[in-house]
Formats: C-alpha cells, sequence, structure tokens
C-alpha cells in the first residue's frame, strides 16, 4: 500500500502483526531521463496510487531547467539534441611532444634501413 | 528479608531495519520523512549526508508521539549537538561521507517512531538513513 504526504513525498507501507512501519518510495512527480544516440529525453511521471507505479504526466506548460536554460514541457516531455564535443586544438606542450616522438620515429626507421 | 522482582522486559527488538531517503532536491524548510512507524522497538543510529554547498539541517525524532529536534543552524554538523561529525576540511560539491553526520540514539519506543529532516539553508538536497529494530 502506498501513500502520498502534502510534501510530494511517496510512502510505501509494510505492516506485520507487530508493526506498520512506512518508508520513503519516491517523489510524485519525478524527471526520469532517456538517453538515445542523439538526445536526451525529460520525461515528466507522475505516481499514481491506483497502479501503484509511475505514469507519464502528459501535464503541459511545467517549466524545468536543464543545465541552467528553461524549458517548457510539452505533452510532459521535452527532448534535448545532444552536440557534438568539439575536438579540441593541441595545446603547444602536445605540439612538442609530437614533433619528438615523430622526430624519433624517423631516426630508427634510418636505422632500420642501413642495416 | 525483602521480596525483588526484577523489571519485566517491555521492548525485545528482534528484526532489524533499515530505512534510507534519497532526497535529490529538497525544498527549503520542508520536512521530509526518513521512516514513520507504528510499533515497539529500539532506535539505533540516524546518518544524514550532505554536501560541502549546503549542510544545514534540523532532524525531528518524534518517539511516543513526543518530538525532538535537533537543529544545526551554524554548519557546523553535529559539533553543537548529538551528532558525530565525519566532516573534514576537504572541499567538494558531492554527496560525501566526509560531510556526513551519525546521529547515535540508542532509544526505546513503545508505540511509534517518525525521523523527518528539513534542509534550513537552500534547496540542495540530502541523504539520510535510519537504523532501528522492531519487536
Amino acid at each position: 500500500m502506498y501513500k502520498i504526504l502534502q510534501n510530494g513525498q511517496v510512502m510505501r507501507q509494510e505492516k506485520t502483526d507487530s508493526y506498520e512501519q512506512w518508508v520513503p518510495f519516491g517523489m510524485e512527480i519525478e524527471i526520469r531521463i532517456t538517453e538515445t544516440e542523439t538526445a536526451q529525453i525529460y520525461q515528466q511521471v507522475k505516481f499514481s496510487l491506483i497502479s501503484e507505479t509511475w505514469e507519464a504526466d502528459l501535464t503541459n506548460d511545467t517549466t524545468i531547467v536543464i543545465d541552467g536554460v528553461e524549458h517548457i514541457l510539452v505533452d510532459g516531455q521535452v527532448t534535448i539534441p545532444k552536440t557534438p564535443e568539439p575536438e579540441l586544438n593541441p595545446t603547444l606542450e602536445e605540439m612538442q611532444i609530437q614533433t619528438l616522438l615523430n622526430t624519433e620515429y624517423l631516426v630508427i626507421m634510418s636505422e632500420l634501413t642501413s642495416l | 528479608m525483602g521480596r525483588y522482582s526484577f523489571p519485566t522486559v517491555i521492548v525485545q527488538p528482534t528484526k532489524p531495519k533499515v530505512a534510507n531517503l534519497n532526497q535529490g532536491t529538497a525544498i527549503q524548510d520542508t520536512w521530509y520523512t526518513v521512516v514513520d512507524v507504528t510499533g515497539v522497538g529500539i532506535l539505533s543510529k540516524v546518518v544524514l549526508t550532505a554536501t560541502e554547498n549546503n549542510y544545514r539541517y534540523s532532524i525531528k525524532i518524534t518517539i511516543d508521539g513526543v518530538a525532538n529536534t535537533i537543529t544545526d543552524a551554524t554548519g557546523a554538523l553535529g559539533l553543537e549537538s548529538l551528532g558525530l561529525d565525519h566532516r573534514s576540511d576537504t572541499a567538494s560539491n558531492s554527496y560525501n561521507p566526509e560531510h556526513s553526520i551519525d546521529y547515535v540514539c540508542q532509544t526505546y519506543f513503545k508505540t511509534s517512531l517518525k525521523i523527518e529532516i528539513a534542509n534550513t539553508a537552500s534547496a540542495d538536497g540530502f541523504r539520510a538513513s535510519a537504523m532501528y529494530s522492531l519487536e
């Protein structure tokens, strides 16, 4: 058995002959994140005391903040496309290391070919 | 010669329990329930884990209908109350044992136990556990 407190907590009951306890089970309204190759989908779900599980909440106009940006849910969800990470230019130190490695490689190759 | 009668043991908990609350976002000054029991038992410990950003909380332990509230308004965690502070000077913005506190209670309850926690500083989250045994 479950109940929802005024603060939105979902509590689950465990009852025996000698005691009854209610322990936290989650929040009535939660945001579930699913990830695809190209996007992250934020879906608002709401706990149902009838089905005793969370169901998709199709409420519109709810605002959620993702990475500091406000998004308005449409049919209870918002899709955030993934942006590919930009390739970083090598630092001066990395370029110097690569030059040294290239030089070392050429020296070894010339020694091998002269044998 | 006088006759002695030994006190009757009225609380003999045999079922160890743990209740956990992982409150990712907490509304400031709102009580969140860690456990709510009707029965007989003993409360052993309450553990609260916070972050470096926010570690100011109130813990309300209601035993047999009587509430005891421990408020840590200074952010000193347990240093000024009943708790054992795990914190060091290591800075971190994530949940960390160093920002957790153990309230060792070892208190019997004859009819009911309720433990609630409120964040008194901001809307940051927290994690809490209660260890207890029931008859």
